[in-house]
């Protein structure tokens, strides 16, 4: 099953380094890219360990570092997109980090066109929630070590998108859950923010199990673990030790991204303070696994039979996440679903092998439910760290800034034309039905109208109707946030709006997707050779109506139900439902309940996991310590035993000397007989 | 300094510089409770300076290739009746070992300043004779005096656990003592055996117990799966290996803090240490007989410590087990016979000695303040002690082997050495990676998050934050978790040679895979 391991790899090494000479300045370029790196880092440092002492003004010192981040990002980012770096990027050397004979792996950055546009996301949507934190965690005697943290976060991340071999990124990747661990758990005293940072942190590790093998696997067959090298070794192996490999590296990228069946930790993740839900679990960490799958590209391409189980996962997960947020009323657990129901679609996108289409909804998605997320954020501190939908209502006069940003951002993830939204998502609609995955596509427009649906809900909810009795209560107290929050909601709003039609025309051969044929051109030949070109007058035109009707319809019923009516008739429909019939109350339950995954976790791994944990040790105790302690025991019986032949009566002594005598005496004899 | 380490004794002194301390902390007068503590500790930093001296003098002249060669060697004849020398050296491993043990030891005395108060003077020679035991054992490249260093260690380990231990301190002790004895017993037999082996084949005693000399000197197949059998279980033991962990966790609960650091860090890796530097390259045949079952053992100890440890109430218990979890990689990436694993098995043990002795050192912390280590007594630690907290949090993430820290690279070592000798041993012992952030972040929970629990509320002016001295005793150990987590380098390096040399001694044809 596995090649031989040292002799393939020399040559392909070789290969890649001698690949093409890089253009002038490119070296003064890649000097830049460890300093992204470092700055959040050192401000990690920084923070951590004076932070407290500093006090008030200790975001001072990140929010700057983070800034120059990003500058020098963008610099890298405009080198890497216009041929600065060369055609497939370029990377540099840090230093050995494991040197164990023939397995050696160094610390290295690469910065590709993929890279680059993660870097976008990354470092902007990083920098204007470091701005938003300052407003939002003002009043929070611990902002500091929040600081800290999301630069320690803004570190791994960025490690995660620029790090050149497999155990880099692994590296990476776990780092990103440390983070993401202590921000959810940041408010600690609460019992439910420490069991949510745990679930969080075990969760992932559930699929980081089969990356680490993914990991080992690849080394085991390759040789290799600096991506690129093992691109090239990956293509000369059979196809079951491919599929394992892809099948293993998809098992990390389902923990991280939160898809079906390891989507349970992100709901929960909510309980962190919301810039870190803006930041971590929507706009950048959750799509670390769409990254990494995306980056694997050439080894997914090769093997269709996974990239179909890729895809199902995905579109299932998206259909899922989209009915239980039909229910919840919590406004952040809506987006999170929301969220796990994007991230689904992504991955249905990458299954298909539409991976430009992927990063375009990976990139919307980011600015669009960053902007949802702190908006929402917004609105719970306008009513008093409320966050049941229930107890608002009418808000969108109180909060103005909020609320139109707001809806801009509801129009971008419905998918209404020109926004950010429509575009993404129909490209992985429309690519998915000329590509033949017929179920992708249909499963596809359903959630469209749910997502639409579901999202009116929440605007309806919360800005529309009648105040609820509690928005009522505090109603001349509720106002809008200052500056630092309401700047990023506006400056997010620009690429919700205006992204889509910048990246995504034109049709069929957009912006985007030259910048990233380098990278996904290969596998995109390989899997689709013969593919039409666009027709806006034909089959894709058609498409493209379907989508935005979709979009329509959901708008319409979700505003019918939840809009200008108010919440009083809300209650009384829930009751219809439910009574309507047994199919309908499954339905509706089974939404509220979240189909019960996390019951059936509980008591899988809680109460008979933790069953048989007692019960091995037990064994432990009694069967092996037992015997232990029962050959002790034994040995002092014997012992005391023993001890009667010790009477002090000579006359014992003498026999035991003469029958000790008599054996020997024999035993001899009948040696020397022999 | 103009020493020229070509005729120096540096290894004999750094061995025996502790016992000089424990003499002239035996002079001390009994009241001068300063002066005790003072002298122990500077003995203690004087014979880990030396250490240090012996790494940096190791290091030009250090051999990559194949075969044993050690550095250093003092060489006297003792009972030359028998061959029986005094005769000690390092190489790689034996370096990395000896700056591991001299480290903790004197972090471990300053550890001990304020949780001791009762019969400092005893406690600190005991400490510091120990010292001679562990580092003797580490450098002895004779069979005999291996063996009598090996004992050594026992002594003043009794007296530590017996003398300064918890209320069920006499039965911990005794398991401790007279569990290692049955081992260690069988193994002097064995040794005996191979000397009158040796002695038999060649009709000398000349080098009956030298290392060098009996290291594949072949003895016949028989032979070498009985010896290696009682050296095995002596090891085993004292590693320790499932299904002989019980001592373990009774010994652990019942000792000081510094003793438990020490039985972690130091005492644990002794029977690891005699495997690779004694049962492998004396009866690799029998090594390669034994290897399956230890494998399987290994793979039990990884996953069956971890599912233990979740189910934990004693803090000490839990770090106990995590042990015997974290231990199965040595002894999994020692019996794999593959040069990634052992280069694993080593870093994990310098990696275990810091991590795990650093978890000792919290929970002795807290226990000072606490008098009581039930986890679920014991809550909300986060606010009223921050700086504790944060340096826990360290170390438990440490120890759940995030990457960037020290335990990362060794585990990952071992799984990619497990899973090159078969895959679907990789594939079971993986899981780990679960059961350990299960058991330790949900310790962590408990301990630390969540409200203030009413014992702790309970405390008062008692709990209070981490005090200088604890401080100073965890930097280090801290430092050094982050330098391995980013360098591994600086072990693996030092120890690859001997990692050659073991393989080589094992089987020959792995010899020329690495690259010789």
């Amino acid at each position: 099953m596995f090649h031989p391991l040292v002799p393939s790899v020399a040559p392909l090494l070789a290969a890649v380094t001698e690949a093409e000479p890089l253009p002038a300045g490119a070296a003064d370029i890649l000097n830049l890219v460890p300093l992204i790196l470092a700055l959040p880092l050192a401000g990690f440092v920084f923070t951590a360990f004076f932070g407290r002492r500093i006090g008030r003004f200790a975001f001072l010192v990140p929010l700057l570092l983070v800034v120059a981040s990003w500058a020098l990002a963008m610099v890298v980012v405009v080198a890497a997109l216009t041929g600065g770096l060369g055609e497939h990027g370029a990377g540099i050397t840090l230093w050995t980090w494991i040197p164990a004979g023939a397995f050696h792996v160094e610390v290295g950055l690469y910065v590709d066109q993929l890279t680059a546009c993660l870097l976008i996301v990354v470092t902007t949507i990083g920098m204007l929630v470091h701005l938003y934190s300052v407003g939002y965690m003002a009043h929070d005697p611990g902002r500091w070590r929040f600081f800290a943290y999301l630069n320690l976060f803004m570190f791994s991340m960025l490690l995660l998108v620029l790090g050149d071999s497999w155990l880099t990124v692994f590296a990476a990747w776990e780092l990103v859950g440390l983070s993401s661990y202590l921000l959810i758990g940041f408010w600690y005293p609460r019992r439910s923010a420490a069991l949510a940072a745990k679930k969080a942190f075990i969760v992932n590790r559930v699929g980081d199990v089969g990356f680490a093998l993914g990991i080992m696997l690849i080394w085991v067959s390759t040789g290799t673990l600096d991506i690129r090298a093992s691109f090239t070794a990956i293509a000369g192996l059979d196809t079951t030790t491919v599929a394992a490999i892809a099948l293993l590296v998809f098992c990390g990228a389902v923990g991280k991204s939160a898809q079906f069946p390891l989507h349970v930790w992100l709901p929960d993740a909510m309980e962190g303070p919301t810039p870190v839900s803006a930041l971590i679990h929507a706009a950048t960490m959750v799509n670390a696994g769409v990254y990494l799958v995306a980056r694997a590209n050439p080894i997914f391409s090769l093997v269709p039979g996974v990239m179909v189980v890729v895809a199902a996962i995905g579109i299932f997960t998206a259909i899922l996440a989209a009915s239980i947020a039909f229910t919840q009323t919590d406004i952040k657990r809506v987006l999170a679903y929301s969220t796990l129901s994007q991230l689904g679609y992504m991955f249905a996108a990458l299954g298909v092998g539409a991976y430009a289409a992927a990063i375009f909804h990976l990139m919307a998605h980011g600015f669009f439910k960053g902007l949802l997320f702190l908006g929402s954020g917004s609105v719970i501190h306008a009513v008093h760290e409320e966050q049941d939908m229930n107890n608002m209502g009418g808000l969108w006069r109180k909060i103005p800034v909020t609320h139109w940003t707001m809806f801009v951002g509801t129009l971008a993830i419905a998918g209404i034309p020109p926004l950010a939204g429509f575009f993404s998502k129909d490209e992985i609609l429309g690519e998915s039905f000329t590509f033949g995955f017929y179920w992708v596509w249909a499963i596809g427009v359903v959630v469209a109208v749910m997502t639409a649906f579901y999202m009116w809900r929440l605007m309806g909810k919360t800005f529309y109707g009648q105040p609820s009795e509690h928005a009522r209560g505090l109603w001349d107290r509720i106002h809008e946030s200052t500056w630092t929050m309401t700047l990023p909601l506006v400056l997010l709003a620009i690429p919700s709006i205006g992204l889509g039609a910048a990246l995504g025309l034109p049709f069929g051969s957009s912006t985007l997707s030259h910048w990233l044929e380098p990278v996904f051109g290969a596998s995109e030949t390989l899997l689709h050779p013969d593919r039409e070109p666009f027709a806006l007058f034909g089959i894709d035109g058609v498409l493209i109506l379907v989508s935005v009707t979709a979009a329509a319809v959901g708008l319409v019923a979700a505003l019918a139900l939840f809009g200008a009516f108010g919440r009083s008739g809300a209650r009384a429909r829930v009751a219809a439902i439910t009574a309507s019939s047994g199919l309908t109350r499954f339905l509706y339950r089974g939404s509220l309940n979240k189909w019960w995954f996390d019951d059936l976790n509980h008591l899988l791994f809680i109460v008979v996991g933790g069953r048989v944990a007692a019960g091995i040790w037990w064994f432990d105790r009694v069967i092996v310590d037992g015997t232990v302690n029962g050959v002790g025991r034994l040995t002092i019986d014997a012992g005391r035993g023993l001890r009667r032949i010790q009477t002090g009566r000579v006359q014992n002594y003498a026999l035991g000397i003469a029958i000790g005598l008599l054996v020997m005496a024999g035993s001899y004899l009948l040696i020397a007989a022999r | 300094m103009s020493i020229d380490v070509g005729t120096f004794p540096i290894v004999s002194v750094i061995t025996f510089l502790p016992l000089v301390g424990a003499l002239v902390v035996a002079l001390i007068p009994r009241g001068n409770l300063a002066a005790i503590r003072g002298t122990a500790l500077l003995f203690a930093l004087a014979t880990w300076v030396a250490s240090l001296f012996l790494l940096l003098g190791y290091l030009p002249g250090r051999d990559l290739g194949p075969g044993m060669s050690f550095q250093f060697v003092e060489q006297l004849d003792w009972i030359p009746l028998f061959g029986i020398q005094y005769k000690v050296g390092v190489d790689g491993l034996s370096i990395a070992m000896v700056v591991l043990t001299t480290t903790l030891t004197w972090v471990s005395i300053l550890a001990s300043f304020s949780p001791i108060k009762e019969r400092v003077k005893e406690y600190m020679v005991s400490f510091l004779i120990l010292e001679v035991g562990m580092l003797g054992v580490f450098v002895s490249l004779d069979l005999f005096l291996f063996y009598i260093f090996w004992e050594v260690v026992l002594v003043p380990m009794y007296l530590i656990i017996g003398i300064w231990g918890g209320a069920n301190r006499i039965y911990a002790t005794i398991k401790f003592v007279l569990y290692t004895l049955v081992g260690s017993l069988l193994m002097l037999v064995a040794i005996l055996a191979t000397a009158f082996a040796y002695q038999a084949a060649t009709g000398s005693w000349d080098g009956a117990f030298d290392l060098e000399r009996l290291a594949g000197f072949g003895f016949d197949r028989t032979f070498q799966l009985l010896a290696f059998g009682a050296f095995a279980l002596a090891f085993a033991i004292k590693v320790p290996m499932f299904p002989f962990h019980t001592w373990l966790p009774d010994a652990h609960v019942e000792a000081p803090t510094a003793g438990s650091v020490i039985l972690a860090g130091v005492l644990l890796k002794l029977g690891a240490y005699g495997f690779i530097r004694f049962a492998l390259p004396l009866f690799p045949e029998g090594a390669q007989a034994f290897a399956p079952l230890i494998i399987v053992l290994s793979v039990i100890a990884i996953i069956y410590g971890a599912i233990v440890a979740l189910v934990q109430p004693d803090l000490k218990k839990l770090v106990a087990y995590s042990s015997v979890s974290h231990m199965g990689f040595v002894t999994l990436g020692i019996f794999i016979f593959q040069e990634q694993g052992l280069q694993g098995a080593i870093l994990q043990m310098v990696n275990h000695g810091l991590i795990t002795g650093a978890l000792f050192l919290l929970v002795g912390v807290i226990y000072e303040r606490t008098h009581d280590r039930t986890i679920a007594k014991i809550g909300g630690l986060g606010a009223p002690v921050p700086v504790y907290a944060a340096t826990f949090g360290f170390f438990v993430f440490a120890s759940v082997g995030l990457p960037g820290l020290a335990g990362f690279v060794g585990e990952f070592l071992v799984f990619q050495g497990a899973f090159a000798f078969n895959p679907w041993t990789a594939a079971t012992i993986v899981f780990v990676m679960i059961f350990a952030a299960a058991y330790l972040l949900w310790m962590q929970q408990r301990l630390l998050f969540g409200p203030v629990s009413d014992f702790v509320r309970g405390l008062g002016n008692h709990l209070t934050d981490m005090k200088p001295v604890e401080i100073l005793t965890l930097a280090p150990l801290g430092a050094l978790t982050v330098v391995l987590g980013l360098f591994p380098g600086l072990v693996l390096d030092l120890v690859a040679g001997s990692v050659k040399a073991v393989l080589a001694a094992v089987d020959p044809s792995l010899a020329t895979a690495i690259g010789h």
